[in-house]
């Protein structure tokens, strides 16, 4: 298993053709750390926001999910304060759904997605998920507030 | 023949075409209407296989009977016997009034539609047609902008136009295509559109400038509705720029994405330079002063088709052909997927989860892309 020539493949790919408002590129000279950004999606309050996302990769990628967390400040159900991130396609079967197929571009889609549609029923920040339930004006509004506040690159 | 006599006396008009007796043209008489009916029986005079071809209104008025007319196959001993329960039918379906009016006012309102958009049509010009269906219903309008770029707005007519409007794709931004009013006719839906168009050229322009000029990463094939282009301005580092369809050549939205540490110096330049953005000067050179560049990274050659990330023949967990000289050896079987993979990296997956089920020298578990039940056996069975 050469795990080197699959990140290097990965990133090629990502840098020539990237899905829509996602970036991935290595934070030094290791490929162990990377620095990926992912644009919020329109409509959302996340919209315009470019969110920073530190991926760590494993000794053992891709038998193991990489570790991503992130770095901008984000208001939202199953993303805590520290930027750590609650979804199942981010830990290892039987609990998650991690496969070595999913790849760099993909995870960082779906972290995309998850922005877009946050899942309170697996929460980690759970007065988030009932805001997000019971009061989705209110939610709007402070997610709104953070992606200002965060996420905006200010020039 | 006595079915035969029976036939020719009650329906005259239902002609036998051939000596056998099995098949049928002509017309059957119900009340006043008369309908076209074609009528194939095959082992005759048994009616098994019996099946019935007929005019588009008759098809009408027996829409929800046809299994009666099935089992009347099976349960009349005659032609004649056939005919007579057809014939019955169609008079209780007219009596009841409902499919004959049904019929009726539909055919007349659809005549009234087609009419109508005809006349649009003719009152549009026919130059600016590209395309009409068949039916009507999708009508496909063509212009061409001052600088002699093609644009094309498609129309879907509903049922009920022109009492609700057609609904309108086009090739334009968003915001512009809810601006296109869909009022009172074609004509006049076509000239909103033109003028919209007329409205986007400097917008066109400067995107046109910006896929010239740059390499851009995002959209993969850029259409005239996409408003914002991923540009590539260094090693890791590229920016998304979003140009406003209404005032195109003023500073754009520019979004930064990449590593941090090559972000900072373009990001530095747009903070002490964005003011002096000058709407006079071509957009690109603005954005070259702006980030402080001489000259756009040019697309490498070979980017003319994006390469997939997984090639033919390589295993979908190391990205590799060859790994230690060995080629993927292990296939999924379902036919959807097919993935390949090395022993060695499906074993080392499937053992690594509990899920998996491991008996003598295989192990037994799922297909990382599909799911579907797949087993390997261990490495070791191949060594030397």
């Amino acid at each position: 298993m050469n795990k080197s020539f699959r990140l290097k493949r990965e990133l090629e790919y990502i840098t020539k053709s990237p899905p829509p408002g996602i970036s991935c590129v290595p934070k030094g000279d290791s490929l162990d750390v990377l620095d990926a950004s992912i644009v919020g999606i329109k409509d959302t309050p996340y919209e315009s926001g470019v969110f920073k996302i530190e991926i760590q990769i494993p000794e053992k990628y891709p038998f193991e999910p990489p570790c991503a967390r992130f770095i901008t400040p984000v208001y939202h159900p199953n993303i805590d304060v520290a930027g750590r991130i609650c979804l199942d396609l981010l830990r290892l079967p039987p609990k998650g759904t991690w496969r070595p197929v999913i790849t760099l571009s993909g995870l960082l889609t779906s972290l995309q997605m998850l922005l877009t549609q946050p899942n309170p029923d697996d929460p980690l920040m759970t007065e988030i998920a009932d805001e997000y339930r019971f009061n989705r004006p209110e939610y709007i509004r402070k997610a709104k507030e953070c992606t200002m506040k965060h996420a905006f690159q200010s020039i | 023949m006595n079915d035969q006599l029976l036939v020719l006396k009650k329906f005259p008009l239902v002609v036998p075409q051939n000596r056998d007796f099995t098949l049928y043209k002509g017309f059957i008489q119900a009340g006043s209407e008369e309908f076209y009916i074609c009528l194939h029986v095959p082992h005759y005079p048994f009616l098994n296989d019996l099946s019935i071809r007929c005019s588009w209104e008759l098809s009408v008025i027996l829409q929800g009977h046809e299994k009666n007319l099935n089992e009347w196959t099976k349960s009349c001993s005659s032609l004649f016997a056939y005919l007579e329960c057809l014939q019955n039918l169609i008079m209780k379906c007219l009596e009841a009034g409902t499919a004959a009016s049904l019929l009726h006012s539909d055919h007349h309102l659809l005549v009234k539609t087609y009419k109508h958009i005809i006349s649009e049509l003719e009152v549009l010009g026919l130059d600016h047609v590209l395309h009409v269906s068949s039916s009507l219903n999708e009508v496909k309008l063509q212009t061409v902008d001052q600088a002699g770029r093609n644009h094309i707005l498609n129309l879907s007519l509903g049922m009920n136009y022109p009492s609700s409007p057609p609904v309108i794709h086009a090739d334009l931004p968003e915001q512009l295509v809810r601006n296109i009013k869909t009022g009172s006719s074609l004509a006049a839906i076509y000239k909103s559109f033109v003028q919209q168009v007329s409205g986007l050229q400097m917008f066109w322009e400067v995107l046109d400038e910006v896929d010239r000029e740059c390499w851009v990463i995002d959209p993969d094939n850029p259409t005239r509705k996409d408003m914002y282009r991923r540009i590539v301005i260094g090693s890791n580092v590229s920016i998304q720029i979003t140009v406003d369809p209404f005032n195109a050549t003023k500073r754009p939205d520019i979004k930064f994405l990449g590593s941090e540490r090559a972000i900072i110096p373009f990001k530095k330049s747009l903070t002490e330079k964005f003011q002096f953005w000058s709407s006079d000067d071509g957009f690109i050179q603005n954005l070259k002063f702006v980030l402080g560049l001489s000259g756009f990274p040019a697309a490498p050659a070979d980017t003319g088709h994006p390469q997939d990330l997984l090639h033919q023949g390589e295993c979908a967990i190391c990205f590799m052909a060859r790994l230690e000289g060995e080629l993927p050896s292990q296939a999924c079987d379902n036919e959807k997927c097919g993935m390949l993979y090395h022993l060695s990296c499906l074993f080392e997956w499937l053992q690594t989860l509990p899920t998996s089920n491991k008996s003598f020298n295989y192990v037994h578990g799922e297909c990382p892309n599909c799911s579907m039940a797949i087993s390997c056996p261990k490495p070791s069975l191949y060594e030397n």
